[in-house]
């Protein structure tokens, strides 16, 4: 048994690892990024000078000749279903008898033709990291397209290093896509706090350059133009297919797959940022590009694959954190963004400080649902319990100091937060 | 008052940012200036130790000269007497504590466990070390650090310690029994509660000075298994030899006072044997190992083999002194490439090269007993908050002991490792607030024992 798994990502190193511990199959693993495994949130750590590029790989270097896993560095340049093969750029035929693509995402387009231009970049691989670090010296003013997650990490990059840049964000708040109000509120405050240039309800409409084709300026819808020397555009990404669309493997936005993470071609899977489900998991996106996601759909491929009737995917309850520069945030279960009547919930925060604790319940049966905490850390095994037992919210909020994972001697919080709630009525 | 003012903005910004670009410095990358800065403390190290006069010491009753000259009058002012060279160093040293500790409270002053542990080395430098000891000396008492305790202190037991505190009535007394409840009573106490943090990161001055004036260099520490390896094989046999000089030197004191030998000749042999040979296994103890001698044939193995090793040095060394070597030679040769070159030049001159914790890593004694004991029988353990570790390996890097503590979160794994000293930096600097230092008690959960 020969399996290749396309992509050394989190998703692809979790499949590999976790099929070595359920099987003896020979394993493959194709990338074109790096012969190693690395931590990808941490790229913005090397650029900072926090840590080098081989503190950020999670794996020790013998590992993979230790479990008899084979790295090749190429590039796949198509899968040829009917033959069972793998032909890479430098002409190299890999059969299989099991095809795994881990194969990612990259940055998406604004769609004005943007990535074209040298200068203007997304923040995502290593060769990103690469052209990012070159340029460091040269660079007068920057521009940061988009308020998410990564964009947020290159404000602290840039921060760090001194590199001057403006932070367009289309929404009114920072975050507001993926926080609730009050959060995305305290983020905005606290990145404005920190001195970041940000300038909310800007969306980039245009871009320019100069004779050498090199980036020279953006311009906002309003018309307002800002000269800028590189532009990183992070707007969310996009599964890394198109290559694959000629081929007979089933592609909508990403690569569609089962309950079992198969594709429609029995011999190959699809998994993390890739893959699409065409009936998700309860409560879930059909695309989930997340780093937890990633290694769980991996873990359960690893175990799952080789079986005769595996069971389904389940994720289990849903949780993800994230940093805004040192402002830690959580979220476990169901938060939902915008403001719905059938999920109320019991919002703490804090005077002064970057701190607050969501509390989310459904209304009717006051089931507690989910949560998200920013500058508080809350312990997942605890909401997880609470979340899947089904506990009323009062019953959550008498037992919420059992949920702290703050550092010993920290200023707790839960007393303010019942003493707010003391006369209502949940 | 503008360079004050300046400073002190520097300090601020500085500690907004942490400790990023560590490795673009040249202090704290092993560059020129980290070489030179090892290059001056070593050389330090070995003017004090061995050639004090270079300082300005006056030999043969000539008075101080030079650097150490500038202290007489401290030293006058404590103890009435003028400054040798051992003063010098404990001022120096405590100045060099808070200074930087007072750096290190600006920079984590948003985490309240570094505050508070912080505050308490600084505490325990100043007090412990500098001014309780002087106060004891000038009021002709015998003077002595009340923190620091056998084994760190390996001249505790050796006879002009032991004769001192005994002539000295009952202040003598009660130092005698203070530091033997300190190593046997008061520090398994401690340690199963809080692990060995309560002594390396909060009270021990090796460990104050690693924690302050080493924060820059903790990352320089070796995460590999190569040097985890050697960590074990020299740590444990550094503990042995602790102990058999102590076992020795009380031997041939107990030999001179007949009337207090309390335990005969053969009763030390077999103490000592009994010790050589645990920490020889302990010393070549192997991970895979461990897990096979639960098996039952190892054990067997195992235990025929000290039995053994025992009866035959015990026979052959009927008649010899302790140790084959005289009682002298084995406290010379322990205060000479432990005390002076390993903990001392060593251990605080190569910061700049393995990090500030070299030989509370790979040399400490106490740090070994305070290890064994945290492995297998304490609370203390960090715990890992479910799934979310995103593997960055910003806990490895700044591990100042060297633990790759990643290999344990990544894959949701409480960590219990001897060496850890609990300094909690690994779950300041984790991005995703995945760790947690506790010690509450274990908790009996549907039958299975869980943290």
């Amino acid at each position: 048994m020969h399996i290749v798994i396309i992509g050394i990502g989190i998703s692809g190193a979790s499949v590999a690892k976790s099929l070595r511990e359920h099987s003896t199959a020979h394993i493959t693993m194709v990338s074109s990024e790096h012969v190693s495994f690395f931590s990808r949130p941490a790229l913005m750590y090397v650029f900072m000078g926090k840590m080098r590029f081989k503190d950020i790989l999670p794996l020790p270097a013998d590992f993979w000749n230790k479990h008899r896993i084979k790295i090749i560095q190429g590039h796949v340049k198509s899968v040829d279903t009917q033959k069972h093969q793998v032909l890479l750029e430098n002409g190299e035929m890999l059969d299989y008898d099991k095809l795994v693509l881990a194969l990612g995402s990259h940055p998406k387009s604004l769609g004005l033709g943007e990535f074209s231009l040298s200068g203007v970049q997304g923040f995502y691989s290593l060769q990103d990291l690469q052209v990012l670090q070159e340029k460091t010296d040269k660079i007068s003013h920057a521009a940061i397209i988009g308020g998410g997650l990564i964009g947020v990490e290159l404000a602290e990059m840039f921060t760090f290093r001194g590199i001057p840049f403006s932070f367009w964000v289309r929404e009114k708040w920072f975050g507001s896509t993926f926080l609730p109000r009050e959060e995305a509120e305290i983020v905005t405050k606290h990145l404005m706090d920190k001195k970041i240039n940000i300038r909310v309800e800007k969306e980039m409409i245009n871009v320019g350059s100069d004779e050498k084709g090199h980036v020279s300026w953006i311009e906002s819808q309003s018309g307002e133009r800002e000269k800028v020397d590189l532009v990183c555009v992070c707007t969310g990404v996009k599964p890394n297919v198109d290559w694959l669309k000629s081929s007979e493997i089933q592609i909508k936005d990403g690569i569609l797959v089962s309950k079992q993470l198969q594709t429609n071609i029995p011999s190959i899977y699809a998994l993390g940022d890739c893959a699409e489900f065409i009936e998700p998991p309860k409560g879930r996106k059909s695309i989930e590009t997340l780093w937890y996601t990633g290694k769980l759909m991996g873990e359960y491929l690893g175990k799952n694959m080789l079986t005769e009737n595996p069971e389904d995917y389940d994720p289990g309850i849903f949780f993800n954190s994230a940093t805004f520069f040192d402002l830690e945030y959580q979220i476990y279960g169901h938060v939902p963004v915008s403001e719905e009547e059938m999920y109320p919930s019991v919002f703490w925060k804090h005077d002064k400080k970057n701190k607050s604790i969501r509390l989310v319940y459904e209304a009717r049966s006051l089931e507690f649902k989910g949560c998200c905490v920013l500058g508080i850390r809350f312990r997942q095994e605890v909401c997880e319990k609470w979340i899947r037992e089904k506990w009323k919210i009062s019953s959550v909020l008498s037992a919420l100091s059992e949920a702290n994972f703050d550092s010993e001697f920290s200023k707790r919080y839960e007393a303010q937060l019942l003493d707010r709630f003391k006369n209502s009525t949940l | 008052m503008t360079a004050i003012f300046n400073w002190c903005r520097q300090l601020w910004n500085l500690s907004l940012r942490r400790e990023k670009g560590v490795w673009f410095s040249s202090l704290s990358n092993r560059g020129l200036i980290g070489w030179l800065l090892a290059l001056f403390l070593t050389m330090g190290y070995i003017a004090l130790y061995f050639y004090p006069e270079w300082l300005g010491l006056g030999k043969n009753g000539l008075p101080n000269t030079g650097f150490i000259g500038w202290f007489d009058p401290v030293s006058l002012f404590f103890n009435g007497s003028v400054a040798s060279q051992w003063f010098v160093y404990g001022c120096l040293y405590t100045l060099i504590i808070l200074m930087m500790g007072l750096k290190f409270i600006i920079k984590y002053r948003n985490n309240n466990y570094q505050v508070v542990r912080t505050i308490s080395l600084l505490f325990f430098q100043l007090c412990f070390a500098f001014l309780i000891p002087e106060i004891m000396a000038s009021l002709n008492q015998p003077a002595m650090d009340l923190k620091n305790m056998w084994p760190l202190n390996y001249y505790f037991f050796f006879d002009w310690n032991i004769k001192k505190l005994l002539s000295s009535g009952y202040f003598g007394i009660f130092l005698m029994v203070w530091g033997l409840a300190l190593t046997f009573l008061i520090s398994p106490v401690l340690t199963y509660f809080y692990g060995k943090r309560w002594y390396c990161s909060w009270v021990c001055g090796c460990g104050g000075l690693a924690e302050t004036a080493g924060d820059s260099f903790r990352h320089l520490s070796d995460k590999s298994d190569t040097a985890w390896k050697w960590e074990r094989r020299i740590i444990y046999p550094v503990l042995l030899i602790v102990c058999l000089m102590t076992l020795a030197v009380l031997d041939s004191f107990f030999r001179k006072n007949p009337e207090s030998y309390w335990i005969t000749f053969s009763d030390f042999k077999i103490i000592i044997l009994l010790l050589l040979a645990g920490f020889i296994v302990l010393a070549v103890w192997d991970k895979g190992w461990l897990k096979g001698i639960t098996s039952g044939r190892k054990w067997l193995i195992v235990s025929i083999g000290i039995c053994l090793f025992i009866t035959i040095i015990y026979t052959w060394s009927q008649h010899k002194p302790v140790l084959f070597m005289n009682a002298l030679k084995w406290r010379e040769w322990y205060g000479f490439y432990i005390g002076a070159i390993f903990s001392g030049i060593i251990g605080v001159g190569f910061y700049p090269l393995m990090g500030s914790r070299v030989w509370c890593r790979f040399g400490c004694p106490m740090a070994a007993i305070l290890g064994i004991q945290q492995r297998f029988f304490s609370r203390f353990r960090i715990t890992v908050n479910g799934g979310q570790c995103i593997s960055c390996g910003n806990c490895s890097t700044y591990c100042e002991m060297g633990i790759d503590v990643r290999a344990y979160a990544q894959k949701g794994e409480t960590i219990v490792r001897a060496s850890c000293v609990g300094c909690g930096i690994c779950a300041e600097v984790c991005p995703r607030g995945v760790l947690k230092l506790e010690n509450g008690p274990l908790l009996v959960d549907n039958g299975n024992l869980t943290f």
